[in-house]
């Protein structure tokens, strides 16, 4: 679960030498955007191990999305540590962000596809831009449409698609370059309650084969029925974490 | 083979020594092919991207094509009238040469002498004589179809005086402008001064086709500027619009753009498509000028060589053809990516 970056040394962080296994780390996080009058995120502290499935859950602005815009790189954080499948983000050169970003599979709420490419040109696309070899993407793109149900509709547009669907193509696309951690933001906010159990389902599988996967949810019902790990934050502190989680708010 | 020696491990370690640098060396080689390969695979791929979004937006991509097509045109209206003005004064100098008159009566061997001294003179670059009778011939030559001027002739050869011509020798200088040494020898040589005939003044007409020329030259330096001042111009304004069509393009497809920031895209992939579209603009506009402006070439330099010197400009566009059609391609990319890169750079910051 190394990261391959130029810069970055995978084994500057002290945090690396605790638990070798721990994929996430964040260390007293905190992040306020400017003119707000309150920090977005606010002394966060977070350990994600290897394979692991957690769910964050939070009211409407408790700073879950930003949470992961911290993992992303998105927004840089005032105060705190974070690390990364081994990177940590102090010595993290701008320039190795798209690297990063090409390690964590991503997932939204509204799909981000690019709506005048097929299916399987969105899903290309992802391995295209890290620089695969045609061969390969020839062979994995089939594999992952495949893997998430989407076989023959490699031709199909965005628009042609139903939400579950779309989700589908979106978490294809973050998941065929086989990263080690898969973060979800709402996969399921625009999906009825069928798709919605497709896609947790889809998320299991992809984390039975080895992937961390968190999840960003507003669902009770997926907390209540998962049984996983459950972080609840609220107002940018995180205010419960427990292995078996039922929903609180 | 080589036997073994005594002094065996120590060799053997080096081999395996040596054996792993070689390892190491191929496996940089290898990394390195394919960090070339993994470039070129990005190129293709960025250029595809490019081709793709200049057909997306078809109106903006004509307007800019359009208006780069024009820039173009300018340069090389521009430049192909300079240079046919540039020939043809060049050409009006060179056939300028100054005639000296002489008496009708001089001998050859006097004008013999008078040439021997115009020679000499360094700014002189050839001299050509002719006497009373070989103009007098050259005279009946060019009139012989005008009827008024040979009854003329004969009606002065009946009345027994015969027609006579004055000696001429023409001069032509390297330095048109610079007369003073001819003029010098003209009014101050004795031999001159006996001969000359001073019905003729020497040096007026070439002093008036000096001037006439010497106007035209500013003229043309003025056009040029003018139209030099004019592509200047024009490369500003479609500058100004591709980086406009560029912005719009990149303000168009934000979503897409954050879209492929979020899954990693890099510099790369992000602005060169960008690049590459508006590089388009310029080749495509350097196709379309390029072709234009030979077709205007062909159509008016056969008319325009009735009035001045084409023949030079005419002989270099067809022979370097080629080098004229890849001096516009890169013209036009330059305008293309330079405006390119500054839409880019203000508004896809990393
Ligand atoms: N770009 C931004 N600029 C300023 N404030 C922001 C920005 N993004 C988020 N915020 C603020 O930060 C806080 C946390 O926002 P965040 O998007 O992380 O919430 P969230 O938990 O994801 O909410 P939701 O469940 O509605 O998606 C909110 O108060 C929000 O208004
Ligand atoms: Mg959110």
């Amino acid at each position: 679960m190394l990261l391959a970056s130029r810069r970055a040394e995978p084994f500057q962080s002290a945090y690396f030498y605790v638990k070798i296994d721990i994929v996430i780390l964040l260390d007293r996080v905190t992040k306020t955007y400017a003119k707000a009058l309150q920090p977005a995120l606010d002394g966060v502290s977070l350990h994600i191990q290897a394979r692991e499935f957690a769910i964050i859950v939070g009211a409407s602005g408790a700073g879950k999305s930003t949470l992961l815009k911290m993992l992303t790189r998105e927004e840089k954080p005032h105060d705190g540590k974070i690390v990364v499948g081994g990177i940590d983000y102090d010595t993290l050169d701008d320039r190795d962000i798209p690297l990063l970003r090409r390690k964590i599979g991503v997932v939204f709420q509204d799909f981000k596809l690019l709506p005048n490419r097929t299916v399987y040109e969105n899903v290309a696309l992802s391995l295209e831009i890290s620089g695969h070899s045609n061969k390969e993407i020839r062979q994995n793109v089939p594999r992952i449409l495949e893997l998430v149900g989407l076989r023959g509709k490699e031709k199909s547009f965005p628009r042609q698609l139903s939400g579950g669907e779309r989700q589908r193509v979106a978490i294809a696309r973050a998941m065929v370059r086989q990263p080690k951690i898969l973060v979800a933001d709402e996969p399921t906010g625009n999906l009825d309650a069928h798709n919605t159990w497709e896609i947790v389902k889809l998320l299991l599988k992809i984390n039975k084969f080895g992937t961390t996967v968190v999840l960003i949810t507003h669902s009770q019902e997926i907390v209540n029925r998962l049984n996983t790990r459950v972080i609840t934050i609220s107002e940018g502190k995180v205010v419960s974490d427990v292995p078996h989680g039922g929903f609180r708010q | 083979m080589k036997k073994l020696n005594p002094s065996g491990p120590p060799k053997a370690e080096i081999a395996a020594k040596n054996a792993a640098k070689a390892k190491a060396a191929k496996a940089h080689k290898q990394r390195l092919e394919h960090d070339r390969r993994r470039r070129t695979l990005t190129r293709t791929r960025v250029m595809r991207y490019g081709l793709r979004n200049f057909s997306r937006n078809m109106w903006l991509t004509v307007a800019a094509t359009a208006v780069m097509t024009i820039t173009l045109l300018i340069i090389f209206a521009t430049v192909v009238a300079s240079s046919l003005l540039n020939e043809t004064i060049k050409a009006q100098r060179q056939k300028m040469d100054i005639s000296i008159y002489f008496r009708a009566e001089t001998s050859d061997d006097t004008l013999r002498n008078l040439t021997g001294k115009l020679r000499v003179i360094p700014n002189v670059s050839s001299v050509n004589t002719s006497n009373s009778d070989d103009e007098y011939k050259k005279a009946v030559d060019a009139n012989k179809h005008d009827q008024a001027y040979m009854e003329a002739l004969s009606l002065a050869a009946s009345s027994g005086q015969g027609m006579q011509l004055p000696a001429v020798i023409h001069v032509k200088l390297h330095d048109t402008d610079d007369r003073a040494a001819v003029d010098e020898i003209i009014t101050n040589d004795a031999l001159f001064k006996e001969w000359i005939d001073h019905a003729r003044a020497t040096s007026d007409d070439v002093q008036i086709r000096q001037n006439t020329l010497n106007r035209l030259a500013d003229i043309m330096n003025v056009a040029q500027r003018v139209g030099f001042g004019a592509a200047g111009l024009f490369v500003v304004i479609s500058i100004l619009i591709i980086f406009n069509t560029i912005r719009m393009a990149i303000f168009s497809r934000r979503e897409e753009i954050d879209m492929m920031k979020a899954i990693g895209a890099d510099q790369r992939f992000i602005r060169g498509p960008f690049l590459v579209e508006a590089e388009l603009y310029g080749v495509i506009a350097a196709l379309v000028a390029t072709t234009l402006g030979y077709l205007a070439l062909m159509q008016f330099l056969p008319s325009l060589g009735r009035y001045i010197e084409v023949g030079y400009t005419q002989e270099f566009m067809i022979q370097w053809f080629w080098l004229v059609a890849l001096a516009m391609i890169a013209i036009g990319l330059v305008i293309g990516s330079i405006s390119a890169r500054l839409a880019v750079r203000r508004y896809l910051k990393p």
